[in-house]
């Protein structure tokens, strides 16, 4: 059991990664909030604001590029100092810890709303928390595994969901196509862009990454599979539940999933989801917390990460119940997370990289000095 | 168990340097040996500057404090101390004089208490009528053997041709000349001497003569080869593994006629000196892998071993997990085939089951009749394995879960069809599920335990109670006794005996589970299942692979692809050698031709 080395992964294992730290937010608001703020043009919101998020994605793959063999807390400790570290390491983790008790809140109350009404939602976070511990607990190289063994499953269950429910598909809800006008779309969609930050996890593994030069190719390829997810999803839902109704679901994705209805037999088989639910948000709680732990450990050099699992799942489960109720812990997700967030989650990566630019330092920098 | 749940609860707060330990695997030896990543590559490792990996710094950092004995290794010492009470005897060199000899061995053996070790004495007429004697065990040794080539050329034959000269050594003449047995060994002490005669050969102790004669003469009692009684199949060899060390080797030996095939011989256990056989192809399979298993072969002290069981708890990786790390089977095709494909056998005198290592999940969820039949067919049988996999672990909890707690998918007619048959069971579904999984579990071990000529009762027993009566007492349902049928029949299909346990006790974990939240339940339990599972290695190889870690596949996993394609032999397990055939190998057919062309 004491199987307490990190262990390596491959740079495949990145775009599993990546894929299921994004596309978890498919089950959860996202597509209902991009139909309140871009009526049917929701798609093209979710595209321009992942337009905005590769000028962060950018930013990381440049900081990986120029750093190749140091984690965020490092690179900072080279540029500021040891305050740096300090300071990044305090920061990562309490983004990851953030969305962590925010998305563990949000999945128990999907459950709780769909399949288990009378279900204490303690036992249910617990659950939840139980799975988080146990797999960051197994290290980076068996959460990546799962996920490799499980995306598939999950890709196969949402592309399920939307050819069971395409029988309702009504193309003329697609117009108007720039939806609630371009001038709402351009002031919504830098916000959105949030919805990506999670990708700065990255830079916490890379010592992790066998291959490190092959990373940015991963984390692109990773980005822009999720953008699509993203932007299929939302067509499908727009054109299947209208804008009156897509505005107004709590979980969007079980909505579609409760229509379907293929001859007597095959209807009702919402709850077979409850699967591809709880694989994709257990093991995006998992990387999350993960990156929680990792960034602790890593900014305060302590050699071994497995000792802050326990106290750090026991934080998350008791402030999962700080929001007071499922709309407060929604808003904390989506008002605040996925709109303020990548002025953190970009930002950091945005201000280590402007300060290695300005004071000329960075592996890649140097050797292109010597070249010219 | 408790101590074990401390210990893990302790491992949540407080660091143990043990924890620094690299486990074995055979991934990250390769990943080492590359080169270091980032930009600092170019041969600076002399630079002073340069930071140490950190895994070295930590490997410096906590040394190892020298451990204390255990009470179990004191008592094991101790009792090699007993033993040693004897054992200074033993390692006295063998005497000039026979009586000495004679008189040792006696108190050795605990003559004339211990009635089946015989020793005879003779003279041997070749030379001045010397005196001598042989010594071996009733039933360990062939008599008829002892008998005929080796009491009659000494005491009948060597009469026929005196020497002439006085100083002669009859010792070397016995053994070169006089004894025509296929094996001998010359032992200098007695401890040689009671090693030889307690495997079951024979001593033969000449006066004047400082050396004793062993010779070969074991005739252990042995089955002859008979089915495998747990791994049928019905096309394919019909042999299997018995009890004999040498008839079991010689199985493997009929089959792979190659010098390459090796057989590294320990022996386990200091009392009961157990023979066992690490096999593997020199040249293909991974070395790593070959010391690895020597070295915790090595590591196995006791004093006695029964069966390969025992081996694999020893050795294995996981020793608490229910999904075995290594693969127990009785078919020497079996083993024939995953020594060709890099893996190491391991034989041991007294168990008809070989240990095949490292395995994955699909080798136990293999069988050999996959390959002897048609891809199609052999794909087709694998993958309703797997389904009755899951049936097997899932299906009792999903009924939990469905009629618990999501009756809203059961389509109308179905669910008024399961509420009528409930209407008259007075107990909660779940409880139903107990029972009936529990007689069903009684049922099968009485089964197993149940003497032959009494085994038609069990079925009838069993068949009633299980169907017909407890269905019309109304104690439980009809859909469910159809449930727990499918149950029994899916856990049946699984070809591997330990595996199979692990699919009828995962059952109950489920059932657990599904009772407290449904299908919410069984998914924490499917993802928990893979965390551990994707965790788990077999000598260094992941359970997974090549699925997780993905690597490039040989067609073998759920999916069996023609043997003419199947020319790779598997990566995982790191072998030495590439290719197990030729790329083309249907050259005459154009169809394949083709598709090779197409391939490269």
């Amino acid at each position: 059991m004491y199987r307490l080395k990190e262990g390596k992964i491959s740079s495949n294992g990145i775009f599993g990664i990546i894929v299921i730290l994004i596309i978890t937010k498919v089950f959860l608001g996202i597509p209902r909030v991009a139909v309140q703020e871009g009526g049917s043009a929701s798609w093209l919101l979710l595209l321009m604001s992942a337009g905005i998020a590769s000028a962060g994605v950018f930013i990381i793959v440049k900081l990986i590029k120029k750093f190749p063999d140091k984690n965020i807390v490092d690179i900072a400790e080279t540029l500021w100092g040891p305050p740096g570290r300090v300071i990044v390491a305090a920061v990562m983790a309490s983004i990851f810890l953030y969305i962590s008790t925010v998305v563990v809140r949000e999945f128990a109350e999907t459950i709780l709303t769909t399949v288990l009404p009378r279900t204490p939602i303690s036992i249910v976070t617990l659950m939840f928390v139980i799975t988080m511990v146990l797999g960051a607990y197994n290290g980076l190289e068996v959460i990546t595994r799962s996920v490799t063994l499980l995306i598939p499953f999950i890709l196969v269950g949402i592309t399920s969901i939307l050819l069971l429910a395409g029988s309702f598909i009504d193309l003329n809800n697609f117009f108007p196509l720039l939806g609630t006008g371009i001038d709402k779309l351009v002031v919504h969609a830098p916000g959105r862009s949030s919805i990506y930050i999670d990708i700065v996890m990255v830079t916490l593994i890379i010592s992790n990454v066998n291959e490190p030069e092959k990373i940015p190719q991963q984390v692109w390829k990773g980005f822009l599979f999720s953008t699509a997810v993203f932007v299929v999803v939302q067509l499908f839902y727009v054109s299947i539940l209208t804008i009156h109704a897509g505005s107004k679901l709590y979980i969007p994705l079980f909505q579609l999933a409760r229509i379907i209805y293929m001859g007597r037999f095959v209807q009702r088989i919402e709850v077979l989801y409850v699967f591809v639910w709880f694989f994709t948000g257990a093991l995006q709680l998992t990387l999350t917390l993960y990156g929680a732990v990792t960034a602790l450990s890593r900014g305060f050099k302590i050699p071994i990460y497995q000792p802050l699992l326990f106290p750090l799942g026991l934080l998350v489960f008791s402030l999962s119940f700080v929001p007071q109720s499922t709309l407060h812990a929604v808003s904390l997700d989506m008002n605040i997370l996925r709109k303020y967030g990548s002025l953190i989650g970009f930002g950091v990566p945005a201000a280590l990289l402007l300060t290695s630019v300005v004071l000329r330092k960075g592996g890649k920098t140097g050797e292109k000095q010597k070249t010219n | 168990m408790l101590s074990k749940i401390w210990q893990f609860v302790k491992n949540l707060f407080v660091v143990n340097d043990y924890v620094f330990d690299e486990l074995f695997n055979i991934d990250r030896v390769r990943m080492s040996g590359k080169k270091p990543e980032g930009g600092n590559q170019s041969g600076n490792s002399k630079d002073p500057g340069q930071e140490k990996p950190s895994d070295d710094n930590r490997k410096s950092a906590f040394r190892h404090p020298k451990r204390a004995y255990t009470v179990a290794e004191l008592k094991a010492k101790k009792e090699k101390q007993q033993i040693g009470g004897k054992a200074d005897l033993e390692k006295l060199p063998v005497s000039a004089d026979i009586d000495i000899n004679l008189e040792l061995l006696r108190k050795l053996f605990n003559l004339p208490k211990n009635k089946d070790i015989i020793v005879r004495e003779f003279s041997i007429p070749y030379h001045n009528e010397t005196r001598a004697a042989i010594i071996y065990i009733d039933g360990a040794a062939n008599t008829q053997i002892i008998d005929g080539y080796v009491l009659q050329p000494l005491m009948v034959l060597s009469n026929l041709n005196k020497p002439e000269t006085e100083d002669h050594n009859l010792f070397q003449t016995v053994k070169n000349l006089l004894v025509p047995t296929n094996q001998t060994a010359v032992a200098d002490s007695i401890k040689k001497v009671i090693d030889g005669v307690v495997n079951g050969d024979t001593a033969i102790i000449i006066d004047r003569s400082d050396k004793v004669l062993i010779v070969e003469t074991k005739g252990w009692p042995v089955r002859s080869i008979g089915d495998p009684k747990n791994e049928k199949v019905t096309q394919g060899p019909q042999d299997a593994f018995n009890e004999s060390f040498r008839q079991n080797l010689a199985l493997i030996r009929k089959r792979i006629r190659s010098r390459s095939l090796v057989t590294e011989y320990f022996k386990i256990g200091w009392r009961s000196q157990t023979d066992l056989a690490l096999l593997y192809l020199d040249g293909v399979t991974n070395k790593k892998i070959i010391s690895e298993m020597r070295k915790r072969l090595k590591a196995i002290k006791m004093a006695y071993i029964t069966d390969t069981g025992i081996i694999q708890q020893l050795v294995g990786d996981s020793p608490y997990s229910l999904i075995p790390t290594s693969l127990a089977t009785e078919r020497p095709d079996r083993v024939t085939a995953f020594l060709n494909e890099g893996h190491i056998a391991i034989i041991m005198d007294g168990s008809p089951f070989a240990i095949i290592a490292p395995i994955t999940i699909w080798g136990l969820l293999h069988s050999p009749e996959d390959y002897y039949l048609n891809p199609v067919v052999g794909s087709f049988i694998r993958i309703i394995r797997v389904i009755s996999f899951f049936v097997g672990v899932i299906t009792p909890a999903f009924y939990i879960a469905i009629t618990n707690y999501h009756p809203e998918m059961i389509p109308t007619d179905l669910l008024l069809a399961i509420a009528a048959s409930r209407e008259n069971v007075p107990f909660p579904v779940i409880a139903e599920v107990l029972m009936m999984e529990f007689a069903f579990e009684l049922i099968r071990e009485a089964g197993l335990r149940i003497p032959s000529l009494m085994g038609p009762t069990i079925g009838i027993v069993g068949a009633l109670i299980l169907g017909q009566a407890a269905v019309q007492a109304n104690i439980v349902s009809p859909i469910l006794v159809i449930v727990v049928a499918l149950t029994a029949l899916s856990s049946f299909t699984i070809p591997n005996i330990a595996f199979s346990y692990t699919v009828r006790l995962l059952r109950f974990v489920f059932i657990f589970l599904a009772s407290i939240t449904g299908f919410f339940g069984i998914a924490f339990g499917l993802l928990v299942l893979t965390f551990i599972v994707t965790g788990m290695k077999s000598l260094g190889v992941s359970m997974l692979a090549p699925v997780a870690p993905f690597r490039p596949m040989s067609g073998d996993i759920v999916l069996r692809r023609p043997f003419f394609s199947f020319d790779s032999v598997p990566k995982y397990t790191k072998p030495q050698v590439k290719f197990q055939q030729v790329k083309l190998i249907r050259k005459w057919d154009p169809v394949s031709r083709n598709r090779v062309k197409g391939d490269s």
